[in-house]
């Protein structure tokens, strides 16, 4: 079993856990069946369309990036950016979205945000 | 207090529409994890494994990711064609309490346990190898290179009997 948790900033909030929360019964249902097979099965999820890498932002060098991944249902239409957190082991559920339109660069650069706010908390 | 997926989930499996709707979810995501792990160990790809199926690559796809709601004769159908059936058991829907894998290299008392065991079998195989005068062990144990690879990845010259038979 891997654990997975929401992550918290620092004021206390859990995007991810917010976002789930506001969503119907069958996209929650669908939610936290995926979640819950990610703390059963980890990282072989990895590419078969339901943990899927986010790509690395071309000019921008980030080394934690290759564990950074979206947990997804593709006929359902959400998204949940989650980190793989090696040396702690663990999955981080940053946050989530309903995808609408093939361009949703603004809801990972958030994401990708809250990565960023994830790991400089973790090097204080 | 932050709460844990899991305790959300706990929470909200005590609404039965719910539950209803979870319980197919997860069907869906266990059957795609077993397909997955199933194909795999047959050394096919999703689209050898469809081409061998007669149907597309992406409904391979589809339900390997839990998305598809296929029915237990189509089921049974396809892992008919990886040489498996369908074994049907019911487990908890409430998930079992989180054990998480968190130090995958163990304490070294961990290690030491880990050895002792391993020094353990090994020891208890040499044994049965040492007394073996039936042939169902050719090679001494301690020298097996490979255990439990398919067979068709085998070099002719490093296959093992089994069972007195040459595998």
């Amino acid at each position: 079993m891997w654990l997975v948790e929401y992550y918290t900033r620092p004021d206390g909030s859990q995007p991810a856990r917010e976002w789930i929360s506001e969503q119907d019964n069958s996209i929650r249902a669908s939610i936290y069946a995926r979640i819950e097979t990610l703390g059963k099965e980890g990282l072989i999820l990895r590419g078969n369309g339901i943990l899927v890498p986010i790509k690395r932002k071309r000019k921008k060098k980030d080394k934690s990036i290759a564990d950074f991944f979206e947990l997804k249902h593709r006929g359902n239409k959400w998204r949940v950016a989650t980190y793989f957190d090696q040396k702690e082991g663990k999955f981080i559920l940053l946050r989530g979205w309903r995808k609408h339109s093939r361009i949703q660069i603004g809801d990972v650069d958030k994401a990708r945000e809250l990565l960023e706010e994830y790991l400089a908390t973790k090097e204080e | 207090m932050n709460r844990t997926p899991r305790e959300d989930l706990l929470e909200d499996l005590k609404d039965i529409e719910f539950a209803k709707l979870y319980g197919a979810e997860s069907a869906k995501t266990d059957f795609a994890i077993t397909l997955l792990k199933a194909r795999e160990n047959a050394n096919l790809t999703q689209k050898e494994f469809a081409a061998k199926l007669g149907i597309s690559q992406p409904y391979i796809a589809r339900l390997e990711s839990g998305e598809a709601n296929p029915t237990l004769g189509t089921i049974g159908s396809i892992l008919a064609m990886l040489g498996l059936r369908l074994v049907t058991n019911t487990a908890s829907l409430i998930p079992e309490p989180e054990l998480p894998v968190t130090n995958l290299a163990g304490s070294a008392a961990d290690n030491e346990i880990a050895n002792q065991v391993e020094d353990f079998l090994r020891q208890d195989q040499e044994e049965l190898y040492a007394s073996s005068t039936h042939g169902y062990i050719s090679q001494k144990p301690s020298e097996q290179r490979h255990v439990a690879e398919p067979l068709s990845s085998y070099d002719i010259g490093e296959r093992y009997i089994i069972g007195g038979a040459v595998a």
